[in-house]
């Protein structure tokens, strides 16, 4: 009896001890896409490499992680371009693929695809039909603060038949390009049917820590307000609750990416673009 | 002539309670007396130098030469030694381990007191974490048993639900030693009283006060004290009351920090609990107790390396239970309880931008009364059972930037059970004999919209005997759970929600098997067990992306549900009597989960899946009872986590990228403790112990939890991951003075 107790355990044993492999495979990405196509603008794609552990990051650094052996596309249902590669100090990675004609148009669908090393990396977003129509901007005081100003816009939900999502920009005279503001995506499933939302500015850059949330007296703010696709909205959403305020609850899962075969998000985006000064 | 007083106090060397009428004989005339209900005895000696013979029935005589007048001596009786063994006096037999269907493992509190004592105190849970298949883990809550989690386990105290169990992140256990009877643990073949977890059941009894005779105990130490009295208000009622105070961070904290961690952040731990119980023998057929308990903790951890990050949890339990046994003309034995417990929990985290506060919940009424009738070879129960339990989730106040949000929960919901219950324990012959149980409930949730359900749990443990000393037990049972618990298992702190089933989330279920062998030798002086279990469960849950998910505002959508299961295999040997003693364990197992919405379903495993857990544990007791050494060592495999395997730029933000869901293993934990335990007696007054330990005596800083920081290097403007690795309990001296009034 205990001979057989003895083999049946060590059989169980065995079955258990099998190896690790219940795990998917670990999916060390070789290309990160971030990629836009947007209403009446170019198409434009950042390629880069992932960081490993031990590498150092900064702007500085940047330039060692741009993937600039790619083959890039771009193609709708009538249209296909091939992307130029291009730089643009103001940006974050100063290196990009562009298009030189294609720009984007409200419900079309646009497919990526980027070549590299044998590999082909794909991805399609589609611009969403309706736009953001702004209402109202304004500027609000800050209390004990007689210099900045807290900017705010409203607008009707996009599409009130479905949930929308939203991804929200500004840029001062001072600045050369758009940053997002502060929580810049928003999904409108529970405003109803008014949506109101603090243009809160957005750090430059991963070491700007000096950034103010708020706006001069005087400033000239351009506001971009974008619908995007949804598949994208939610990988911002969740991109946003990562690294907005370095969120100390994050467990350890990763963003939901829209692109087959590698990291990242290509995003249609619906844009509209408004200018207030700051009084 | 002159004055010869001689007076002596009489008390069992095991469980220390004093020996009522044991027989004095003076030798010299012959003159022969008894102590009083207190064990004690004075005498105006005739002659001396005289002897003076102790005896009770039961135990050894002893025989005392006194020479002096006004001698007081303390007489501890042993219990008989049979042949040429000691026969120690427990509310179990020997052979139970392979006698009895069920696999339980019970602690007598003889058994619990002669356990090596640490930090001043015998810990009932750390005492069944030596168990194979029974795992407690520094720094989380409760108990993990045969790879359930923790809320799968359900702790009965004095028949109130307990849902957390531990002080100091399991340092030590809710359970004062000083006031429990017995305790046990069920691993498989839960009784039919006892349902709704799919793990185990761990059930704790505490002492009825004694009307006999006043009862004082006390503790001082350099971690923690302790108090207990008893107090016979008549013959009928007595009273007793228990408290117990940490002051971790006084002296033992500071000390070790300074000496070995210089650099870092000495926690804040903290502990405070308080016992109390009026019991009532109205008559021989009944007797009345009501209970209460009272306790909280506080913990405070800052981390500067960790971006300036604070942290300040408190818990805390609260019980009360009236219990009526009454024993009826025909021998049918009621025990009615009635029992109100409460859990709260208070989270509060700063890093950064963030500071988030959360209170979460729960509370509950529960009813049960259990009938108990021997008829025959038949031991039945039978019962019913009804438990209101009300959740507060608790929303989430969060301050990021000064910019005020909260992120609601939903609001404070209730839900009832109704159960019926069954259960026979039969002997069908000499060799086998089983325990057939069911258990139906009716489960609602009173604030939703007619969500209800109705699970019938069957279970059957069946126990057949080679001999007297050797048996084959098997169990099934199938089980369902109400009740959910998440854990924000990213963050460094224990913090859990609990919440019930309802229209949005089933209860949990699970299948239960285990079968083992159990072989006892020379008379149960060695035991030991070879087991096997498999448990299936499903509808467990888990937090999809993160406990903080600051855009996904119902909280049903944050929780993702899914299956899993564990397995493994257990052995255990132990040596149970003589001057040494030990046990050592070891268990390999498996608790595996498949999450639709994470790891890309693929199975991963648990955050407790600890594969090898390996214990020894060695005491020796001198031949004179003076002086008992022990030791502890414990081995586990590490913490599962997920890798940080690349960050990439989107945005001109950093985003991580981890490898597959819990693919990483922390180093294994390990940890030896040691302990000494000096007795002597302070006159006739007291019996008093003191007890040296040392925790964690290698002085091992087991890793706790693992994070990714960012630091900024101002010169070269750029940021560079590091991997920190926090560990929580170094090394713990401790010195305590127990004292036990005769």
């Amino acid at each position: 009896m205990i001979k057989r107790f003895v083999i049946l355990i060590v059989s169980v044993l065995c079955l258990l001890s099998c190896k690790d492999d219940f795990t998917p495979p670990s999916k060390k990405a070789s290309v990160v896409v971030e990629g836009y196509i947007e209403t009446n603008q170019l198409a434009k794609v950042f390629l880069t490499f992932p960081f490993s552990l031990d590498d150092e990051i900064g702007e500085s650094s940047y330039q060692n992680f741009i993937n600039s052996y790619a083959k890039v596309v771009v193609s709708s249902e009538t249209e296909r371009e091939v992307l130029t590669f291009k730089k643009d100090d103001n940006l974050i990675p100063p290196y990009y693929y562009s298009s030189s004609l294609l720009v984007g148009e409200a419900g079309k669908t646009y497919r990526l695809e980027v070549i590299f090393r044998g590999d082909t990396i794909t991805a399609v977003a589609t611009i969403p039909q309706n736009e953001v129509e702004i209402d109202s901007i304004w500027c609000e005081p800050i209390e004990n603060d007689s210099v900045h100003r807290n900017l705010y816009i409203s607008f009707d939900k996009a599409n009130p038949q479905a949930v929308s999502y939203y991804k929200f920009y500004t840029r001062t005279q001072s600045q050369k390009t758009f940053y997002p503001i502060k929580n810049s995506t928003l999904s409108d499933e529970t405003y109803e049917p008014q949506i109101t939302v603090g243009m809160h500015a957005g750090a430059e850059n991963v070491v700007d820590t000096s950034t103010t949330s708020y706006f001069s007296l005087g400033d000239t703010v351009t506001i971009k307000a974008a619908t995007i696709d949804a598949e994208s909205g939610q990988f911002w959403l969740l991109y946003d609750n990562e690294t907005e305020y370095n969120n100390p609850f994050s467990n350890g899962s990763n963003l939901p990416s829209n692109i087959n075969g590698g990291l990242g998000v290509w995003t249609g985006m619906n844009s509209v673009r408004k200018q207030i000064v700051v009084q | 002539m002159g004055q010869r007083p001689f007076s002596a106090i009489v008390f069992d060397a095991e469980t220390r309670k004093p020996l009522a009428g044991t027989q004095v004989v003076f030798f010299t005339n012959n003159d022969v007396h008894l102590t009083d209900e207190n064990g004690k005895l004075s005498y105006e000696m005739k002659q001396i130098p005289d002897s003076v013979s102790f005896s009770f029935i039961g135990y050894k005589d002893t025989v005392l030469f006194v020479s002096k007048p006004s001698e007081k001596v303390v007489v501890r009786l042993h219990p008989i030694a049979y042949k040429t063994q000691e026969v120690v006096v427990t509310s179990k037999k020997n052979d139970e381990n392979v006698t009895l269907a069920r696999e339980e493992v019970f602690l007598s509190k003889a058994e619990l007191m002669s356990l090596p004592a640490l930090m001043g105190e015998q810990d009932v849970i750390r005492s069944f974490s030596s168990n194979a298949g029974v795992q407690q883990f520094e720094g989380m809550q409760g108990i993990y048993v045969r790879g359930g989690s923790q809320d799968q386990n359900l702790i009965v105290f004095d028949e109130a639900i307990v849902y957390n169990p531990s002080h100091l992140l399991g340092f030590f256990s809710v359970f004062n030693p000083d006031i429990i009877e017995n305790a046990r643990l069920y691993k498989s073949g839960v009784p039919a009283k006892y349902g709704g977890r799919l793990s185990s059941v761990l059930q704790i009894s505490t002492q009825k006060p004694s009307t006999d005779h006043v009862e004082f105990d006390a503790s001082l130490g350099l971690i923690s004290s302790r108090l207990k009295c008893n107090i016979p208000l008549n013959k009928k009622i007595a009273a007793q009351l228990s408290v117990r105070k940490s002051y971790l961070n006084t002296l033992v904290l500071p000390m070790v920090y300074t000496l070995f961690f210089p650099n870092d952040d000495v926690p804040h731990l903290g502990f405070s609990d308080a016992n109390g119980m009026i019991s009532f023998d109205l008559n021989s057929r009944n007797v009345l107790k009501v209970s209460a308990y009272v306790g909280n903790d506080n913990f405070a951890m800052t981390r500067k390396k960790i971006s300036s990050q604070d942290n300040i949890v408190r818990w805390g339990n609260t019980a009360l239970v009236g219990n009526w046994l009454h024993t009826s003309k025909h021998n049918f034995i009621t025990s009615t309880s009635v029992s109100y417990s409460k859990y709260k929990f208070y989270f509060n985290m700063t890093q950064d931008y963030y500071d988030l506060t959360t209170e979460t919940g729960i509370r509950n009424l529960d009813v049960r009364s259990v009938t108990n009738k021997r008829i025959a070879n038949n031991l039945i129960s039978f019962g019913f059972e009804n438990l209101t339990q009300q959740f507060k989730l608790g929303d989430i106040d969060l301050k990021i930037d000064s910019e005020k949000r909260k992120i609601e929960n939903p609001d404070e919901c209730v839900s009832n059970e109704f159960s019926l219950f069954a259960e026979d324990k039969l002997e069908l012959t000499d060799r086998l004999n089983l325990v057939a149980g069911l258990r139906g409930v009716l489960y609602s949730k009173s604030d939703s919209l007619d969500y209800w359900n109705v699970a019938l749990s069957p279970r059957l443990q069946v126990c057949y005997l080679f001999s007297s000393q050797a048996s084959v037990k098997a169990s099934i049972a199938h089980e369902t759970q109400n009740l959910h618990l998440v854990s924000m298992v990213s963050s460094a702190l224990p913090a859990d929600i609990w919440f019930p089933a309802s229209e949005h989330l089933g209860p949990e279920r699970g299948l239960l098997c285990s079968i083992g062998f159990f072989r006892n030798f020379s008379d149960n002086t060695y035991e030991t067990s070879l087991g096997l279990f498999y448990k299936r469960m499903n509808n467990l849950v888990e937090f999809k992306n993160s406990f903080l998910d600051l855009y996904t505002h119902n909280f049903y959508d944050r929780i993702t549900t899914g299956s899993g299961f564990a397995s493994g295999f257990e052995m255990a040997v132990a040596k149970k009597q003589g001057q040494l003693q030990w046990s050592t364990a070891y268990s390999f197992s498996r608790t595996l989960r498949k999450f639709a919405e994470l790891n890309e379903n693929y199975w991963y495993p648990a955050t407790f899946d600890r594969p090898h857990d390996a214990t020894v544990s060695v005491s020796y007791t001198t031949k004179s009872k003076k002086w008992q050494f022990a030791a502890y060592w414990v081995l586990i495999s590490g913490k599962t986590y997920s890798e940080l395997s690349e960050i990439y730029l989107i945005a001109g933000k950093l985003v991580h990228n981890y490898g597959p869901m819990n693919n990483s293993r922390m180093p294994a934990y390990h940890r030896l403790d040691l302990s000494a335990d000096y007795q002597w007696f302070i006159k006739d007054l007291f019996d008093a112990h003191i007890l040296f330990s040392i925790y964690n005596a290698y002085n091992r800083m087991n890793p706790y939890f693992i994070s990714y920081d960012a630091t900024f290097s101002e010169d070269s403007q750029t940021y560079k991951i590091a991997k920190e690795t926090t560990g929580l309990f170094p090394i713990l001296p401790s010195i305590s003075l127990n004292l036990h009034l005769l």
